[in-house]
Formats: structure tokens, sequence, C-alpha cells
């Protein structure tokens, strides 16, 4: 992998704006791995039923950059919010229990169980979902060496594994294959043995892994 | 015994019948007759192809055997995948799905009207008012249907709620009130063969299924009786769920009175066509099944299964589009299992070490369904042993339906075999590797004589002990003992059912006045990279580039029908046919390229068309290689696109299979019984790999699950009402990045021995590398510890048990 997968801890968020100044916890760059630009919302984007349904609660909350006042279901996990309310049905639910990573996003540049999270716990947060990976319609580093390296097979993990993998290589650019190993081991594939996704991981941090 | 006759009617009926292309592809050997018959009058009706026209060496090939970034892959990276599980449609609505807590037991009576009242509930769904006529039968033997008032095992579907929303649907299932009249279950084989055993099917046949003839070669019985070596073992399998990442699911939307559109979670998107046009009496060209992405198969989503016909029928009942997505507990409990299997097998072996006896006998768990359980393939296939019996018989059990996991019964055959012939080669004093290559058999099939059309075992293993350090490192059992730690390794091969023989496909490719090719196949796309394979073959042959080709997703109001992707069949089966129909297409095309046409009635390239080829998006002259054409111009000088058609048949005589070898190299800590995976390496013959990327997937993913099959993968059956106890990822011990060895000691190695009749030589891959690694582990736990293992899987309350009682701790 050229260097263009070096991983860069810099942001591009400074002077964003104030609506993405939060999402500068994510490592991320027009270089780096992380999510696409951000355009600052004059207006929030309003989404769900109207705001005093019974059983909805008012949340303001940044999705990829975009700013949602969403009325969500008191009920409504995380997981449910970005698939159900605003569509981003990139976020997968394997097992709604915690137990797979499938839905793993990052809030406020941590790794997330979307699934175990209330969509009215991420009030006023910055949330990235895998759909705010690829920058200008461009895969980003990662997803480019995930691609590369053939870390994909049914796709179904692949949002959870990503997001997870970007949450580590934020704390850690250079990470030694264990401690990609670790960083995945929330995350559950039943199709690749993890090997070429290790790899991807690797490669995206410019390092091979060692033979 | 003589051979079935088939009537051409009966070959095409059993030609249009999805349930026999799984059969076929799944359990080969036990529809010989049948394959053969069809074979021959496919071969009598196909026209064949212009003599002069070939496809490119396998050894020159400019696309084929490269790796190649996959074109399915881009879309599941930036998250516009489209699952079934993603798909909403304006005014859908969501269904959930009330699950038996006993194993067995019959519904006296159902109260629904509460469920019914809750705001929100469109319908309710049981016994009561579930379609019983006709194809709303979804099986016998038991009687099913799109939900059970009688009840097989425990998570059974008895009712089914659709609602505006998926809570408010799971709401009312609390509502749902049921009698039950519990009856007594039985979720062990060994149980339900007791003559106190209740009669669970009511066949009164000791709840064993229909037997079948043994498989007899020689006399075993003299032969082992003067074989001066002598063994006997039992093994045992359990039973393992897929475990997809994307559960069951399907969305249906009834688009008219007679017309049906469904989105699956499928690797067989003509099968939930014929699924639901069978279950609802209605021609197949009224249903459309569309299955863009599939979130992971291994065998359990083969057709219209429960969660798309439920959806079907309650989208019927209320006229508006209903998703039914299993959750993860419905879906360990419901979906179709890898059946358990006991073998006991017993051999004689000569004082110079030849295997010259041998005989198994198989149960195998039919479950609640009886469905085939046999493990027996790989005890023919692999050693030579003139004089054997085999023999199966399924036994019926309130576990969970029995169905193909990623190579069936073959694991489990391997898992007993392989740790037997471990046993035999320390009984005769040899070598592990050295006692199987004297014993294999590289060259037939013993039982039908007909000729391995390739085998690279013998490679396989050659390359596996070299990569591993067999020569360095194999010691003898117990041996590399340093304080707490204990070393070993060990090894397994297998011959398998799969990635050869099935049923004739055939395809079509197209191409336009653009050059655009369009691939007319229908494998589904389940993340094997099937669309990318098929492209790589289909503009390998035509002399296309790989981007040219139209990548063809399944969808069966756009693609034709070439088959499920199981049974490791897709590469050999559907690309065989591709590769055929691509070289009608190239023959026409050279045929074009060389007649005179317009006003100067001059050709578009002077010579015979055996005299040009094509390669990357032209046709040309072999003696004057800058003497060429672009085949769109080609195209264009037609007036019209063109269509290549081709078939696949496995010629006369020929048999197929496909061998693997695994090595494994552990560390068991004799405190904790742990066993730490350090090294696994995987030896495939896989003929020759189409995509090079493609093919290393394969393999890791397949070796994956077999490590899990090894070290912990076991569905439990537990309490008065025989419920699994741990149905979910929680306890249900699937391998994580953790469990498996570092990147460099986790090592793929294709052997390529090429092969006569798949495309460029290439078998299938998809299901052989499950099978070695849970024998190879058990025999390197051996090699460690001097403690063999026979019930799968391997966990550290075995291990220790095992530590105990030879001594090595107290």
């Amino acid at each position: 992998m050229a260097a263009k997968g070096r991983y860069s801890r810099r942001t591009f968020l400074k002077g964003a704006g104030a609506t993405a100044a939060g999402t500068a916890a994510v490592a991320c760059g027009t270089t780096g791995i992380g999510p696409g630009p951000v355009t600052a919302q004059p207006v929030a984007v309003r989404v769900g039923p109207a705001a005093n349904a019974p059983g909805t609660q008012l949340s303001r909350v940044t999705v990829n950059g975009t700013l949602y006042e969403a009325a969500v279901d008191a009920r409504w996990t995380l997981a449910e919010m970005l698939r159900e309310q605003l569509g981003l049905t990139g976020t997968k639910v394997g097992c709604d229990r915690g137990e797979c990573g499938s839905c793993t996003v990052l809030v406020d540049g941590k790794p997330v169980l979307s699934c175990l999270t209330l969509a009215t716990e991420v009030a006023d947060k910055q949330i990235t979902t895998v759909e705010g990976l690829a920058v200008g319609g461009k895969l980003n580093p990662l997803q480019e060496a995930f691609w590369e390296t053939g870390a994909v097979q049914c796709g179904f993990c692949t949002p959870g594994m990503l997001m997870s993998a970007t949450a580590l290589l934020a704390a850690k650019p250079k990470p030694t294959e264990d401690e990609v190993r670790l960083a995945l081991s929330g995350n559950l594939c039943r199709c690749t043995g993890y090997r070429k996704i290790v790899e991807g991981v690797l490669v995206a941090s410019g390092q091979a892994p060692k033979a | 015994m003589a051979k079935k006759k088939l009537s051409e009617k009966e070959i095409l009926a059993l030609l249009d019948d999805p349930q026999f292309h799984l059969a076929v592809a799944e359990y080969p050997t036990e529809h010989q007759d049948e394959i053969d018959a069809i074979d021959e009058y496919i071969r009598r009706v196909t026209p064949s192809l212009a003599p002069w026209v070939s496809a490119s060496n396998p050894a020159e090939t400019r696309i084929v055997g490269k790796r190649v970034k996959r074109v399915e892959d881009p879309v599941r990276l930036t998250g516009q995948a489209m699952y079934a599980t993603d798909v909403s449609l304006p005014g859908m609505l969501h269904a959930a799905i009330l699950r038996s807590p006993h194993a067995r037991a019959r519904i006296e009576d159902i109260d629904t009207s509460a469920a019914e009242a809750l705001p929100g509930v469109r319908a309710v769904l049981t016994y009561k008012n579930v379609p019983t006529e006709g194809g709303a039968k979804t099986g016998s033997n038991p009687d099913r249907y799109a939900v059970q008032r009688d009840v097989n095992f425990a998570g059974e579907e008895v009712a089914a709620v659709a609602a505006e929303d998926a809570h408010t649907a799971r709401e009312a299932l609390d509502l749902i009130k049921i009698k039950w009249n519990v009856l007594p279950s039985i979720t062990d084989m060994k149980e339900a063969l007791l003559a106190s055993a209740p009669d669970l099917a009511g066949t009164r046949t000791g709840n064993k299924t229909p037997a079948s003839a043994p498989t007899k070669r020689g006399d075993f019985a003299a032969a082992y009786a003067s074989a001066p070596i002598k063994h006997e073992g039992t093994y045992t399998t359990t039973t393992l769920q897929h475990a997809t990442l994307e559960p069951y699911a399907t969305v249906v939307r009834w688009d008219a009175p007679d017309h049906v559109t469904a989105w699956a979670s499928t690797q067989y998107a003509p099968g939930i066509r014929s699924g639901l046009a069978g279950y609802f009496g209605l021609p197949r060209a009224r249903v459309r099944a569309i299955a863009e992405n599939t979130g992971g198969g291994f065998g359990s989503k083969t057709g219209a299964n429960r969660d798309a016909i439920i959806a079907a029928v309650l989208s019927k009942m209320t006229l508006r589009p209903v998703k039914v997505a299993f959750d993860r507990p419905g879906n360990f409990k419901a979906a179709t299992h890898r059946f358990a299997d006991i073998l006991t097998l017993k051999a004689g072996v000569t004082s110079d070490g030849r295997l010259v006896a041998y005989e198994g006998f198989n149960y195998g768990d039919a479950a609640a369904y009886r469905g085939g359980a046999s493990a027996i393939v790989p005890l023919q296939r692999l050693y030579r042993a003139d004089n054997a019996t085999f023999t199966y018989q399924g036994v019926i059990t309130n576990r969970p339906p029995s169905g193909a996991q990623r190579c069936v019964g073959d694991p489990q055959g391997t898992w007993a075999q392989e740790i037997f012939i471990d046993e035999l080669a320390e009984k005769a004093g040899m070598d592990p590797v050295a006692f199987r290559l004297k014993n294999f058999e590289t060259k037939i099939d013993q039982d039908t004589k007909r000729t391995w059309a390739s085998c690279g075992i013998v490679e396989c293993v050659e390359q596996g002990a070299k990569a591993i350090g067999w020569q360095q490192k194999w010691h003898k059992p117990g041996a590399a003992i340093r304080g707490s730690k204990a070393h070993g390794i060990g090894m397994a091969a297998h011959a398998c059912a799969h990635g050869a023989m099935s049923l004739p496909m055939s395809s079509v490719v197209r191409i336009d006045q653009a050059g655009a090719i369009d691939i007319n196949q229908g494998l589904t796309e389940i993340g094997g990279g099937q669309s990318t394979t098929m492209m790589m073959i289909a503009t390998e042959t035509v002399g296309a580039s790989l981007k040219d080709a139209y990548p063809t997703w399944g969808d069966t109001g756009f693609v034709s029908d070439t088959g499920g992707t199981w049974g490791s069949r897709g590469t050999i089966s559907a690309g065989s046919a591709v590769r055929n129909a691509a070289l009608d297409l190239k023959a026409q095309l050279l045929v074009e390229a060389t007649k005179p046409r317009g006003s100067s009635n001059k050709p578009l390239l002077e010579g015979k068309p055996e005299d040009l080829d094509t390669a990357d998006g032209y046709a040309f002259l072999k003696a004057d290689p800058s003497k060429r054409v672009a085949l769109k111009d080609i195209v264009s000088a037609t007036g019209s696109p063109m269509m290549g058609r081709g078939t696949h048949v496995v010629p006369a005589g020929v048999a197929m299979s496909v061998f693997a070898a695994g090595f494994a190299e552990v560390e068991v800590d004799l405190d904790t019984g742990e066993i730490t995976l350090l090294r696994y390496i995987a030896t495939d013959d896989l003929g020759k790999a189409i995509n090079v990327l493609g093919a290393e997937q394969q393999i890791e993913g397949g070796a994956s699950m077999g490590i899990g099959m090894a070290l912990g993968e076991e569905l439990k059956f537990d309490g008065p009402g025989n419920f699994p106890v741990n149905a979910n990822w929680e306890n249900y011990a699937m391998p994580t990045a953790l469990d498996h060895p570092r990147w460099a000691d986790f090592r793929p190695i294709l052997v390529e021995p090429g092969d006569a009749i798949g495309p460029y030589g290439a078998k299938g891959l998809a299901e052989p590398p499950t099978a070695p690694p849970p024998p190879a582990i058990a025999n390197a736990v051996y090699n460690a510890i001097g403690v063999r293992i026979h019930d799968a899987p391997i966990t550290s309350d075995k291990i220790l048990a095992g530590i105990k009682e030879k001594g090595l701790r107290a």
C-alpha cells in the first residue's frame, strides 16, 4: 500500500464551524482516516414524528457532520434511530444485544455499540457512522486497504469493523498486530477468519503484517 | 444395483426442481443414477461448440489466475449495500415471531385476542388461520406450515405478528396466551435409540429414519480377521449453528393479487422465487426475488425458509409489505444446523502399514425435520481399502432442523477418520504423514470406479508438512512439555464431496455495440465474490477487459437460474457454463469478423475464423497481431448485440473430488486446559485459482469455521423442555480475532494441479477447508499431552480430565 495510507492524527476540522468542532475528538483528515468533510449546518435537519408526540423526546445530534433535530421514540436504540429514522442503514444490527459489534459507531470519537445505546443518550453528541468515512465519494485509506487486502466478504460485519479500526487508528496510528486483533475482538466475522481484516488495518496504518 | 431409468419428462422435472439441485450439490453420491441420466440427456441435446474455438491456455491467461479486487466490495465498504434487513418500503409492517419454549408439544388452544387489540397490530398468524392446503404445506414428516401447532423442537415458530413497528409487534407476542400439551422430548441421539425412548415421530421405528443400503467393497470381516494390526474407535460431533452475521430475513410485498416481490437474505434467489410460487400456486414468472447482498449463508439460506413464508403470508393478509427478520436467539434456535454425528470406525492394517479392511458405522442426527445427516463420504474416498463397509443410520430427535453447513457432513466424517487414522499410524509404528501418504487413494472413486479428473492430496500434504516444519517439530506424544506448557503438532487430510459434481448448468453471455459484456448467470452473491469470478471467466474467454463486464446481482427479474451458491459449485458449474457461453460468443465474433460485408464486400479481418484470436477487447490475426479490430466494432458491424449460449455437463465416466489438508501447531496449558492455536496451515487442492484473492478468502474463512468447530462451538440443550441454553453469541463460542493464529502463522496455500473439467482448471473451494482443522487440532493436542479427545469440541474441561487421568497434574 502506498504512503497515502499513512495515518494522521491531524484533524482538518479546525475552524470548520461551531457545529463541527466537537468532532475533533475523532482523528481524521483529508489525508487520514475518519469522517468525511463536515459542513456547518446553519439549520438543523428535523426528522421524526412531531416533537410533542407521546413517548417521543426531542434530541439534537450530529451525525457525520449533519446536525439533526430528531424527535425520537424513547424506546429506540441509537441503531434504530440511525437506521429507521435517518435512513443510515450502513450500521448493521447482527444481534441487537451487544455481542457481535456489527452496529459499532463512534460517539465523540469512541467506539460504541449503537444497539446498546439509547437514542436519547446521544443528545448533543457527535456520531460517526460508516457512511461518514468516504471522503467526497471516494473510499478513505482504511476502506481502500480493506478493499485491496480482501478484508470484505459478505460485508455485513464490515461497517462495524471499519468503525472499530477507525477508533483504534485514531488512538494509535501504528498499532502492532496484537493491538489490532485486540481492538477488533469485539467485532464478530463469520466469513474471513479475520486474517485479511487484520492485514487491512495494518496496511491502512502504513505497515505490512510481519511475515 | 440396476441403474434407474428416467424418462425425458422425469429428467426435465428434476432439472426444474430446486430442492433436487440442492440435494445433488450436497449429497452427490446418493443421486448418482439421476445425475448420470441427466448428464447423458443434456450431452445429447446440447449443440456442440465450434471445434476450432478455444479458451486461453491456463498458463497464459491475462485475467484468470490474478489477484483482483472484487467488484462487490466498494458498496459494502461505504455502507450503501442493501441487505434484506435494510430494505424499508412505504407502508411496510414489521413482524415478530413467537417461538415454542418446548421441544415437543401440541398447542391445545391459543388466544390472540389481546394481541390483536393492541394498537398498531395488523395481523396475527397462528395455526388457526395459517394456510394449510396445497403448496402451503412446506414440508411433511412432520407436516409443516408457516407456523406450527405441533412442535418438534424448542424455538419452532408457533405465531407471528405484523404491526406498524417492531416494538409493537414484539409487545403483542407477550399478549398471546397458549395452552400447551407438553410431550416428552429427546435431544440426545443415544437416548433416542434406547428401547425405552418415546416414539418421537410416531414411526414405530425406534426413532430411526428409513435405512439406506450399506456401501460395500470386498469382504471386510475376512480381511479384518486376518489383519495383524487392528483398531477401533468411536468419535462424536455436536450441533453447530451457521451464525451468519445477518440473520434469516425477508421483506415481501404483494404487487398485485397474482404478483409478489421478495427481498431476501438468501444463497439462491431463484429458490425464493420457486418456493413462494409453489406456496401460493403462482407461475414462477409472477414472483420476483431480489438478493443484492446477503450477510452470509454457509448452507443455512438455501431457499424459501420460514422467514420468507411468514413474511409472504402476513403481507397477503394485510396487503402491506412485511419485513421478517429473525432475532439472534431465534436464528440460533430455528435456522438450520450442522447435524451431530456419531461414527464408530474399525480397521485392519498390514504389518507394513497398509490399510486392508475399513468399516464405518455412522449415526447422524436427522433431528426434528428428519433431514439427511450422513458423514461417510470422506470415509469412502480418501484412503484405499479394498475391503470396506460403510453404513449410515439417521436418528430422529428434537434438536432443531439439520441442514447443510459448510461441507455438510464431511467435517463430521473427517473429524472421526483423521483422529482414527492418527491412532492407526501410531499402532503401525509409523509417522502420521508417512502413513497417510502410503494409504491415499489418488486415482479413482473406489465405489463407482470412475477416475478422478484431478487429485492434489499428495501435494496438499507434502506442501503443508513442509510449511509447518513437520520433520523438525513432530515428536513423541507428550515429549515437549516445559513447565506448565506442552507443545504439539498435528495434521488432517480430507476428501470432499463438494466443489465438484453438480447438475448441468447453462448461461448466456452478451456483448453490445459499446463492447459491454453482460453475463446472465444467477449465482447469488453471499460473500464469495461470485460476480467477480464470473466476470473474470467471461472476459478472459471472450478476450475482453475486466472493466468491460457488468457485475451481476441476484435478481430473478434479470438473471437466469444457474443454481444456488452452495456445494462449492459456483466456479466449477456456473463458471463452466459461463466459459462455454463466452466461447460460443467468441466463435460468433470471429465468424462475423471474417464475413465480407458492406459495399466493398470486405471482411473486417482477412482470413478464416480459426486464424484469429481475441484479447484485451480486440480480435486479431494470430500470424500478425497488428492486424486487429475492436470487438465492439465487430458487434456494431452486425447491427445488433450478440449472444453466446453455453451449457456445462461433466464428461461421461469422470468423477470429481476436491482435496485439502490442515496442519496445526498448539500449546496446551497443563494447569488451565487452555489450548492456544499457534499456527495453522491450510493447503487446498482447488485445481486452479480464478481470483487468487478470492481463493485465499475462501480458505481462510473455511478454516476459521473449522477452528470454531474444534475449539468450542456447541449448541447445548438442557432442562426439562430441552431448550437450547446458549442460543446467543455471548455463550456460543464462535471464534474472534484473538482465537486465530497471527497473520503469518495462519496461512492458506493454494495447490493448483489443474483439472480437466473446470474453467481454466478450477474446481470448487468454499467447503473443503472447513473439515481439516478440528482433527488436525485434536491430533496436535494428542502430540502435546498424549490425550485423545474423541468428542468435539476440544474444550478445557475435557483436556483437564485427560491431563488428570494421564497423571500430568494432580
